[in-house]
């Protein structure tokens, strides 16, 4: 009796399943194709990524993704999105490198199935580097709560903390920067009562007090020269205010600034009076990929806050020698404000040399909080710029950096809900066009719905940090060592 | 009556009365800070949050909490979630000791613990998980006890420490202590020697055992720090959701870890005589009496708890409760004062009564700021009122910033779910909303909420959320607590209707004695058509035509009532022929703008605020 009733409810749960397991292959037509968060249609993606779970925006009963790859198909089935297994994703995009993967959903909604119209995922045989490193905070005022800087590996959904303010409380730690993509050498900055900014070479921390008498703040946005020589800085006087109206919250600006070098081997800051004129703002230095060349923005200088919005930043370059440390004495204008009329900042230049990218916006250098920031590129050879509609949204696209390839931007934007920064990463082939951006996956598709932190200053790094806050704990704690500032003119 | 019988109805008697008082404590003499607890907080009842939650050792015991301390949303719930809690622990204390020493005339003594964690939830830093965890230890406490075998028991031990600690946390500690005071205590009863003794011992010492618990409890959380979460040493032993200050001591938890074991030891060496019982029964109840008396005195804030009964009442737009609030406990202090000024507005009763209590400064009308999070979130509320929405939400936001446990504030969230949502930022106001839609208490406002994302239309006409829109800021200008003064007058210029910025604005040249200002305003009244003129207004415009009039009830204007003539004659007369005027007129014209006038300080001019004002990059 037992056993007769066991096999009556294996029957009911068979028929059952291969009822439900059938239906959606009689969907009709949506004559549409889906719309899905995170946007993965269509996208261009490395093999070397994390499954690209997704869900339905209309939140249908029951989603059906078939993934079609030149040998093998994935049918994956979710009441709450679609979750692919990490070892079936890995197989697929690994034997379909190269190709692309041909995507079709099926939803289960009060009134039927709908199948709608298949998109793609293409495979880039190019890869990409294998940990990202981002700062998390609330995208706030004044003040912060839970924050820190940490590493996620790209192939799986494993994030690793570098240093938080958990281990460190009270303390605020910003504007993380590497050599050359490398894990090896790091800096970033903290604040608060162990203020100081640490710089970590072969896993040999120290912190300096980049602050000196003859530079007008600590050293604040960093860009680490193609060697280990050298790491240029922005010094400013940067204050916040918060705007009334409703479509804008708040405005960062500078009320001062310099860029300065700072010679690692020799414990000291060099600069020009050319990048330290008291008639311009000179701010977010880059150095190009042969070292040579050092970009740069710059403004006349304005009287904050009342001319907030009328300060605007030109793109500029001047030379630089790394075996002296001296700099050229002109300096260029690759793009002029008074062209544009707007405003550039983070200018980023790829490391094979051939595309900047940098970002434009109204006015001022704070483009994090402009909605109507968009990035646009520069062709080295020409050039010429324009913007990267592929990648650009109405919201705002700021903060970019570049796989060490050059083929992987990565870059944070505000277009998922306006407020809150999402990492992007995009492709780019070798003529410089760039395809549509994705979302960095996430475990579970409603990951960034309840996550209230932005992600800040997204890098790529060649392979994990082996160095952690608890390591360089002892270091943090100590004062910090004072560097020297010598004006190389 | 025998003596069994005696003891069990004194027990039962003692009981009543001691968790009666505390639910009548906490149920009608300190609410508020339960409410206050509840709004600091996110729980949401999701299977991603509970997995989130139980990742960190102690998370378990947080989620527990955090459950718990969803429902003191309800008034009754609070009291009784506390008295639950506290009967537990003096039920698992009493077992505890009773396993010691089984005599029943020390039963008071289980109080004790109960007693202190009633005391330790007298203080809002105190999370009602610093109790829970509690609870669990003192039940792994129990269970250890109950078992017969040595080896059996070592096993336990060996296990439970680890459990505990990812558990409950920093409990696991107290429950060492157990442990190693029963096994101590065990060793001494020549009785209990010989129940070990059968149970078979032999596979550990004593002594290599607590070395083992000692290595463990050492080691688990240093491995802990080591591989999983990399934390300053202290908070790896004393674990989250203890102490809301992450970088302060929880003492008094402590205190309360160690009870139990020394608890222990004082009934296993405590032997009372038959013929002593009353007067000892009499002498613990003594003592647990004054130990109550003057254990909540010193643990309990009755100042913080005006203070947060205000912010409660206005967070539940409950102006006339305030202001009736304020006939029983006049605020004394400028975060109450500000909560009743808002009442007064709300009721329309700002340029009637404000005088009617002691001001003290601008201060008392708006709070600034300083990197703290009550005085954000209850700032924020005023803001809101006054349709400065973008203010509004960046104090809600900074609030959030400053929990000193780094948590979510709920009702913040709320409140910027709604700024967003005048503000037109639907997308932002959808992710609030979609987090408070897996709240028990806040789910059916959101998704209320919800079927007004992008309906221009239904927002305008929502009597709160359309007002806000109507008086929203048109023009751009950088907003700064400081510039209140300019911000209200750009506001009452922009949206002349805005009667409760009119009124701030009238309220902040008073306070100041600014009564130029004061004056150029009157033509704005004129235009507010108000049936009758506020009384303090009146008295105002009284005082000034008196500088200039030696007749001001002939050259008044006509909105002048006959009253407040001759409430102004009798008061000058007071006031030009007695040398004890101030006195005199206090007790009658205390709560009139002339008496304010002339003998009470305006404090401040300008709203005072401390602010490191770089941003964050």
């Amino acid at each position: 009796m037992k056993s007769l009733s066991g096999y009556i409810l294996l029957i009911i749960v068979l028929l059952l399943s291969a009822s439900c397991g059938e239906e959606w292959k009689n969907a009709a037509e949506a004559g549409t194709k889906p719309l899905i968060f995170p946007d993965y249609r269509d996208v261009v993606i490395p093999s070397g990524i994390a499954p690209l779970n997704f869900r339905l925006e209309d939140e249908p009963r029951l989603t059906v993704a078939v993934m079609e790859g030149s040998s093998e198909t994935l049918t994956l089935k979710g009441k709450k999105g679609i979750i692919i297994s990490p070892r079936k994703w890995k197989k697929l995009i690994d034997d379909n490198r190269g190709g692309s993967l041909k995507v079709s959903l099926y939803a289960a909604y009060n009134e039927g199935w709908k199948k709608y119209e298949p998109f793609s995922i293409t495979i880039s045989s190019d890869p990409i580097d294998p940990w990202i490193v981002y700062r998390l905070i609330a995208p706030g005022y004044e003040t912060w709560s839970k924050m820190g800087i940490y590493q996620r590996e790209l192939s799986s959904f494993r994030q690793e903390t570098i240093v938080d303010n958990r281990l460190l409380p009270g303390a605020c730690m910003n504007c993380h920067s590497f050599q050359a993509n490398s894990p090896d050498n790091m800096m970033f900055h903290i604040r608060g009562n162990l203020g100081g900014t640490m710089l970590v070479m072969d896993g040999e921390a120290v912190k300096l007090n980049t602050k000196t008498d003859e530079t007008i703040s600590n050293c604040v946005y960093p860009y680490w020269h193609p060697s280990e020589d050298y790491i240029a800085f922005s010094v400013n006087n940067i204050q916040q205010v918060f705007h009334s109206v409703k479509d804008k919250r708040i405005e960062v600006f500078d009320s001062k600034s310099d860029i300065v070098v700072f010679d690692i081997r020799n414990n000291r800051l060099v600069s020009t009076s050319r990048l330290m004129r008291e008639d311009s703002f000179e701010t977010f230095p880059c150095f190009s990929p042969d070292g040579r060349k050092l970009f740069f923005c710059s403004a006349s200088a304005g009287k904050q806050p009342d001319d907030y919005d009328r300060i605007k930043y030109s793109l500029c370059s001047i030379d630089f020698d790394p075996a002296t440390g001296r700099f050229g004495s002109l300096i260029d204008t690759l793009v002029s404000a008074d062209r544009t009329g707007k405003s550039v900042s983070f200018p980023r230049i790829s490391p094979d040399g051939t595309t900047l990218v940098f970002t434009l916006s109204d006015y001022g250098n704070f483009s994090i909080w402009h909605r109507e920031a968009d990035l646009y590129r520069i062709d080295m050879k020409t050039g010429i710029y324009q913007p990267i509609d592929v990648i650009n949204s109405p919201e705002t696209e700021s903060y970019h950096s570049w796989s060490s390839n050059s083929r992987w931007m990565i870059f944070s934007s505000r277009r998922i809900d306006g407020l809150y920064t999402h990492p992007f990463i995009a492709h780019m082939d070798e003529s410089g066009t760039f395809s549509k951006p994705f979302m960095l996956p996430q475990k579970h598709p409603g990951f960034y719905d309840s996550c209230l932190r932005s992600f800040n200053i997204p890098e790529f790094i060649s392979s994990k940090l082996g160095t952690d806050g608890l390591d360089m704990l002892k270091i943090i704690g100590s004062p910090a060592k004072d560097i020297n500032f010598v004006l190389s003119d | 009556m025998d003596k069994e019988k005696l003891i069990r109805n004194t027990e039962l008697l003692f009981t009543g009365i001691f968790f009666s008082g505390i639910f009548v404590f906490f149920m009608f003499f300190y609410n508020s800070h339960l409410h206050f607890a509840e709004q600091f907080q996110l729980f949401l009842l999701t299977g991603d949050y509970f997995a989130s939650m139980i990742a960190p050792p102690g998370g378990f015991n947080g989620w527990v909490g955090e459950f718990l301390t969803q429902f003191y949303y309800l008034s009754v719930a609070g009291p009784l979630i506390i008295v639950g809690l506290l009967l537990a622990i003096q039920l698992l204390t009493r077992r505890m000791l009773a396993v010691v020493n089984p005599d029943p005339k020390l039963f008071p003594l289980s109080f004790l613990p109960s007693l202190l964690a009633g005391m330790i939830l007298c203080n809002e830093f105190y999370p009602l998980s610093s109790i829970t965890g509690f609870v669990i230890a003192m039940f792994a406490g129990l269970k250890y006890m109950r078992i017969a075998g040595q080896s059996a028991r070592f096993t336990a031990g060996i296990v439970l420490i680890p459990l505990v600690y990812w558990l409950a946390g920093a409990s696991y500690l107290s429950l060492l202590l157990i442990i190693f005071v029963y096994e101590s205590l065990l060793g001494r009863s020549s009785v209990k020697a010989e129940r070990v003794s059968k149970a078979g011992k032999g596979t550990f010492s004593l002594c290599l055992y607590f070395t083992a618990l000692i290595v463990l409890s050492a080691g688990i959380p240093l491995l802990v720090r080591q591989f999983i979460i990399r934390q300053p040493i202290i908070l790896t032993y004393i674990t989250e959701y203890y102490y809301n200050l992450r970088t302060a001591l929880p003492g008094a938890v402590f205190l309360l870890f160690i009870l139990p074991p020394v608890l222990m030891i004082i009934v296993k060496l405590t032997v009372i005589a038959e013929k002593h019982m009353k007067r000892a029964l009499v002498l613990q109840a003594g003592m647990i009496a004054l130990l109550a008396f003057f254990g909540f005195r010193s643990f309990a804030n009755f100042e913080a708890e005006q203070i947060m009964t205000y912010d409660y009442l206005v967070r539940h737009e409950r102006w006339k409760d305030v202001i009736k609030y304020a006939e029983k406990k006049p605020p004394r202090n400028y975060l109450s004062l500000s909560m009743l000024n808002l009442s007064l507005a709300k009721t329309g009763e700002l340029g009637n009564s404000m005088f009617k209590y002691n001001q003290h400064g601008v201060n008392g009308l708006f709070l600034a700021f300083n990197r703290e999070y009550v005085t954000a979130l209850m700032g924020s509320e005023i803001l809101y009122h006054l349709s400065l929405t973008n203010a509004c939400q960046e104090y809600a936001f900074e609030s959030i910033q400053t929990i000193p446990d780094m948590g979510q504030s709920v009702r913040a969230l709320k409140r910027l779910a709604e700024t967003n949502l005048i503000n037109g930022q639907y997308k932002v106001s959808e992710k609030y909303l979609r987090l408070l839609e897996n709240t028990l208490f806040y789910r059916k406002w959101a998704k209320t909420a919800m079927t007004f994302l992008g309906d221009e239309e239904k927002i305008n006409n929502h009597p709160d959320w359309g007002e806000k829109r109507k008086f929203s800021v048109r023009g751009d200008y950088f907003f700064h607590i400081k510039n209140i003064e300019a911000v209200l007058n750009r506001m009452v210029k922009e949206n002349p209707g805005n009667r409760i910025a009119f009124e701030y604005l009238m309220a902040f040249y008073m306070i100041n004695k600014d009564l130029r200002n004061f004056e150029n305003l009157i033509p704005v009244m004129e235009k507010m058509q108000y049936r009758i003129v506020p009384v303090s207004y009146q008295e105002a415009i009284m005082y000034i035509i008196g500088l200039s009039s030696d007749n001001p009830a002939r050259d008044a204007p006509s909105y002048i009532g006959r009253e407040t003539m001759a409430r102004m004659q009798a008061y000058a007369d007071i006031y030009t022929s007695r040398p004890d005027a101030e006195l005199r007129l206090a007790e009658k014209f205390g709560g009139t703008y002339w008496y304010y006038l002339h003998f009470v300080d305006a404090e401040l001019s300008q709203v005072e605020e401390t602010r490191d004002n770089t941003g964050s990059t």
